[in-house]
């Protein structure tokens, strides 16, 4: 059994709960702080990576930097200011590229 | 385009075992994408679930900490965030689906008998609140986690298997085919072109008898 860590990335107002629950969080506010997040989410083990959808707007290679590997698994939440639908844009892409066409999203928007 | 082989027997035997084999194959290929596709659509919608409970759950949750702020001051919040002993951990393990290797991830947070990190002192009720929304969406985000992940790495196998049907059922199959017409048909040509010039000897021949 391993023991991964939980990383979170976003908004100072919006990541600052999950201290609380003990996991890593990384404030994000400019862009040219993603560089030094990625090294720091690439150097530990972590397990889960959230992203919030502030976060993910701000430096969008940042989401993108696991793709390939089995973990981290990465998911964006909503950040403080509610969902702009920004993860279900991403799952959309990643059934577009797998299937060839927009199968699921059409009828429900 | 057909492939360039010399118009011999041989060749058009080794042409047709190619031609069952690709064939063979492409068949073997599509029911795996099928099947891939079958697991893919179930995660996909497993996702869109739990995806809306995680959002409405978080969207609720999130605001309490601003709200706890609020009326609290900075130094004393993070001071009450700072200090956590909560140590969330993720238990991860792996599953198989169609030989991919997917997460299975787990949330645990490693002994602490209640999860505010603080005294109640000087803290609101709105950071308990808050606190307490987000320790209960805490292992659906989780879930949420891995199942993305699942149907990104579902993902990319689909698309490559995907690929390689296409390649065999649109190039392979018919270059072999064509491949297997033009050497039938060169043969059959020989064939027919060896007959006239022996019958034209036969008539030669007999002329001469006569």
């Amino acid at each position: 059994m391993v023991m991964y860590k939980i990383a979170v990335v976003g908004e100072e107002r919006a990541v600052l709960g999950f201290r609380s629950l003990g996991a890593d969080i990384f404030v994000l506010s400019r862009p040219e702080e993603g560089q030094e997040i990625a090294v720091s989410l690439q150097k530990n083990r972590y397990g889960v990576v959230f992203f919030t959808e502030q976060a993910a707007e701000t430096v969008p290679e940042l989401v993108e930097i696991f793709d390939d590997q089995p973990l981290p698994a990465v998911a964006i939440i909503p950040g403080v200011e509610g969902s702009k639908g920004l993860a279900r844009a991403r799952m959309k892409k990643i059934v577009e590229k797998a299937v060839g066409a927009d199968i699921l999203f059409q009828e429900r928007g | 385009m057909e492939i360039r082989v010399s118009a011999t027997r041989m060749q058009l035997l080794a042409t047709r075992k190619r031609l069952v084999m690709a064939e063979r194959g492409h068949k073997l290929l599509k029911d795996k994408l099928d099947e891939l596709m079958k697991h893919f659509l179930e995660l996909i919608r497993t996702e869109h679930g739990l995806r809306e409970e995680v959002e409405d759950a978080l969207v609720h949750a999130l605001p309490g900490f601003l709200e706890a702020r609020a009326t609290m001051s900075n130094e004393l919040m993070e001071a009450a965030l700072l200090v956590s002993r909560a140590q969330s951990k993720i238990d991860a393990a792996s599953r198989n689906i169609m030989n991919i290797k997917v997460p299975e991830l787990t949330w645990v947070i490693g002994e602490v008998q209640d999860v505010y990190p603080y005294g109640f002192y000087r803290t609101s009720a709105a950071l308990d609140d808050a606190v307490e929304g987000l320790t209960m969406i805490m292992p659906k985000l989780v879930k949420l986690a891995e199942v993305e992940k699942s149907i990104e790495l579902l993902a990319s196998e689909l698309e490559r298997t995907r690929r390689r049907v296409n390649a065999l059922e649109y190039v392979v199959i018919p270059n072999l085919k064509e491949t297997v017409r033009y050497v039938v048909m060169k043969l059959d040509e020989a064939e027919r072109g060896n007959l006239t010039r022996l019958m034209k000897v036969k008539e030669i021949v007999k002329e001469k008898r006569a």
